[in-house]
């Protein structure tokens, strides 16, 4: 029933996809502006998944190691005087195969859903409220945005997958050209990721924009109910026509982050966000350059100071208990596989305090084929992660792309913990 | 050769029911140059223009539509065509950039610099104001395919513009740019463009004539061209939201 119903929404969007145009020519009389984009995304997948302390034999994590994604992607928009209307359906079939040390098995998964849908109504020409589902991005940095409370992760390293948008009321008022006022309300989870399963939390946020004639700067408070203050920010001068100087912050007093502790009871490990109430300020603080070359190609250079980040000594002992929640993984005992979990996310963006990232990104080669190369290290103990993105549009409806992904570092660094490599390929079509 | 293309121009202009005053010989350069802006955007409230933008590279044609919507040193590129495309977005306020793509929805900062297809740089797509960008000093008077032209070297004003050095040669009679050289900061020439203006606009009872068509070269593969051509223009006061990114964004 599920796939009937399926097929039959790809069906009517696709026929609506045909008839856009005379849709929106018909509703153009009627004096509402209609659009919409019919895209289809497919890829397949293969990871080379390390076998490490973290995740012995791949029993704790399960991750895939070959995975196949369809997803049916329309976008549709509207507007009618101060009204617009946004509304991104998706469609989404997953096949995966799992290999751990036990078993061996297949799963497929299909689903519909709203990622994003949003109402905004235009009280007057500067004032502006809106309720719905979105992905808020924002921040000139390319590895990460430090100063977004809601999505940290800003999607680049994988943008062949979309974030899931979350619920926000907003209202967004603009005094003059130069400076804009939003409240943020992120009312509900959403589809958005909660990977240590917490309970939602409301977070609410006021966002201050001002852009000047060679730069451009944001100041955010937000507050997560129940829990800290954050205040972030970024900025960007615009220092030529071809170099760009940028920075981004975030900052609470007190850390969420969660530190290895070891104790005298089985299994012989805590782990806890021992800082959570102390009265240091702790944050992320980025600084990047990004110059374009004559002949095309733009490199990013950033630097990252994650001041919750481990220190040597508190690297040595996440990485000693891991190893002996790893070597005690075989026992059964849930406790230890709670907290081999947990070691997983220990609510930090990045596991170290000093990381180096550069980009570069090559775009309309030969007007066919965008390349970006992006290389992240981590300063302290020299692991990294390389990724390079191949898009090659084949024609005017359909792109081409390619992934491979490759970390290195020893058993005792960040990068590597789960993956090794992987590689993955596909094609995007859009009608 | 040239009587028929200064043929053609006096029809074109002709037909349009254009004025043909001439400059007095005492015009500033700076005057000069505000005033052929005129024909591409600069000075108006608002302007809104559709692209056709074609790229031969190498022999392959590559072809995109675009929609435009300027005011003063901001504006707002939508891309219409191909499909591939389509849902792009182009906002340039003052000397900031910002690429957005449909599905990446965190506006990429990018520079002025930056390639969009073909020879055309994001800069080129909505440039509507040399003047305010740069400082013009007249070197001379000369004949642009039959057309006398004053010919103003412009200097770029602050390093945050598109090009260091341009060469623009100016029609005496129309007051439009018909011809343009960009140089490197080394004083290398490496594009060359030319303009046509076969559309009109109205605003406040002036009948002004709008670029129709502008194609670039490349000076170092001179096989390799780049044509846009404008259509449906419309002035009309553009509001502050157009071009705010917090409302663009989301």
């Amino acid at each position: 029933m599920r796939r009937v119903a399926l097929f039959l929404a790809i069906s009517c969007l696709f026929s609506t996809a045909v008839q856009a145009t005379t849709l929106s020519e018909y509703l153009a009389e009627y004096g509402i502006s209609f659009d919409s984009v019919i895209r289809t995304q497919s890829y397949y997948s293969q990871t080379d998944l390390s076998d490490t302390v973290f995740n012995p034999g791949n029993q704790l994590a399960q991750l895939n190691d070959a995975e196949f994604f369809f997803e049916f992607r329309p976008d549709f928009s509207l507007s009618y005087q101060a009204i617009d209307l946004m509304v991104k359906p998706r469609f989404q079939y997953i096949w995966e195969h799992v290999d751990t040390t036990s078993e061996d098995y297949d799963q497929k998964d299909s689903s519909a859903f709203i990622n994003e849908w949003r109402i905004r109504a235009g009280l007057t020409n500067r004032a502006f409220i809106s309720y719905g589902r979105e992905v808020l991005l924002w921040g000139p940095s390319m590895l990460f945005s430090p100063s977004n409370p809601f999505f940290i992760d800003n999607g680049r390293s994988d943008p062949f997958r979309e974030l899931g948008g979350r619920d926000y009321l907003q209202a967004i008022y603009l005094p003059n050209q130069n400076l804009t006022f939003s409240l943020v309300s992120n009312v509900a989870q959403g589809r958005g990721e909660n990977f240590d399963l917490a309970e939602f939390e409301r977070t609410d946020a006021i966002k201050m924009d001002y852009i000047g004639q060679k730069g451009y700067s944001s100041l955010i408070l937000s507050h997560q109910q129940d829990g800290p203050y954050q205040i972030g920010g970024y900025f960007q001068l615009t220092l030529s026509d071809a170099l760009l100087l940028y920075g981004e912050g975030g900052y609470t007093q007190g850390t969420q982050a969660l530190y290895p502790y070891q104790t005298v009871s089985p299994p012989g490990w805590d782990f806890v966000a021992s800082k959570r109430d102390g009265h240091g300020i702790f944050g992320n603080s980025l600084l990047g350059l990004a110059y374009t070359f004559a002949a095309g190609p733009t490199v990013n250079v950033e630097y990252i100071y994650n001041s919750a980040g481990y220190s040597d000594q508190e690297a040595r002992d996440y990485f000693n208990m891991a190893e002996q929640l790893g070597s005690d993984f075989a026992s059964g005992d849930l406790s230890v596989a709670s907290l081999l979990a947990q070691a997983a996310d220990p609510r930090l963006p990045l596991l170290r305090r000093h990381y180096m990232f550069v980009q570069f990104l090559n775009t309309n080669i030969r007007n066919k084929l965008d390349v970006t190369l992006r290389y992240t290290r981590s300063l302290d103990d020299n692991s990294g992660n390389f990724i390079a993105i191949f898009d090659l549009a084949a024609n005017d409806n359909t792109h081409l792309f390619a992934l491979g992904l490759v970390n290195h570092g020893d058993a005792r660094s960040e990068f590597g913990r789960y993956i090794g490599n992987q590689w993955l390929i596909g094609i995007n079509l859009t009608f | 050769m040239r009587f028929i293309v200064a043929l053609l121009w006096f029809l074109t202009i002709g037909v349009l029911g254009l004025p043909l005053p001439s400059w007095a010989s005492d015009v500033s350069p700076a005057e000069i140059l505000k005033q052929s802006d005129a024909a591409r955007g600069g000075g108006l409230p608002g302007i809104k223009w559709e692209i056709k933008l074609s790229a031969v590279d190498d022999g392959e044609v590559q072809e995109q539509e675009l929609t435009v919507q300027a005011r003063d040193n901001d504006s707002l590129v939508e891309f219409e065509q191909p499909p591939k495309i389509k849902g792009q977005k182009l906002l340039t306020v003052e000397r900031n950039m910002w690429f957005i793509k449909p599905g990446l929805r965190k506006p990429t900062p990018i520079s002025a610099r930056q390639r969009l297809l073909g020879q055309a740089s994001n800069g080129d797509v909505a440039a509507t104001n040399y003047a305010g960008d740069y400082q013009a000093t007249l070197l001379g008077e000369e004949t642009v395919n039959g057309e006398d032209c004053y010919r103003l070297e412009l200097t770029a004003r602050e390093n945050q513009v598109t090009y260091d050095l341009i060469l623009y040669w100016v029609s005496k009679a129309h007051h439009v740019g018909v011809q343009a050289e960009f140089y490197t900061v080394s004083g290398k020439l490496f594009k060359r463009a030319t303009f046509e203006y076969g559309n009109q606009i109205d605003y406040q009872g002036q009948h002004i004539p709008f670029v129709s068509k502008m194609i670039i070269t490349d000076e170092i593969n001179k096989n390799n061209k780049t044509t846009l051509e404008y259509t449906n223009i419309q002035v009309a006061a553009l509001p502050d939201r157009i071009f705010n990114l917090q409302l663009l964004a989301r």
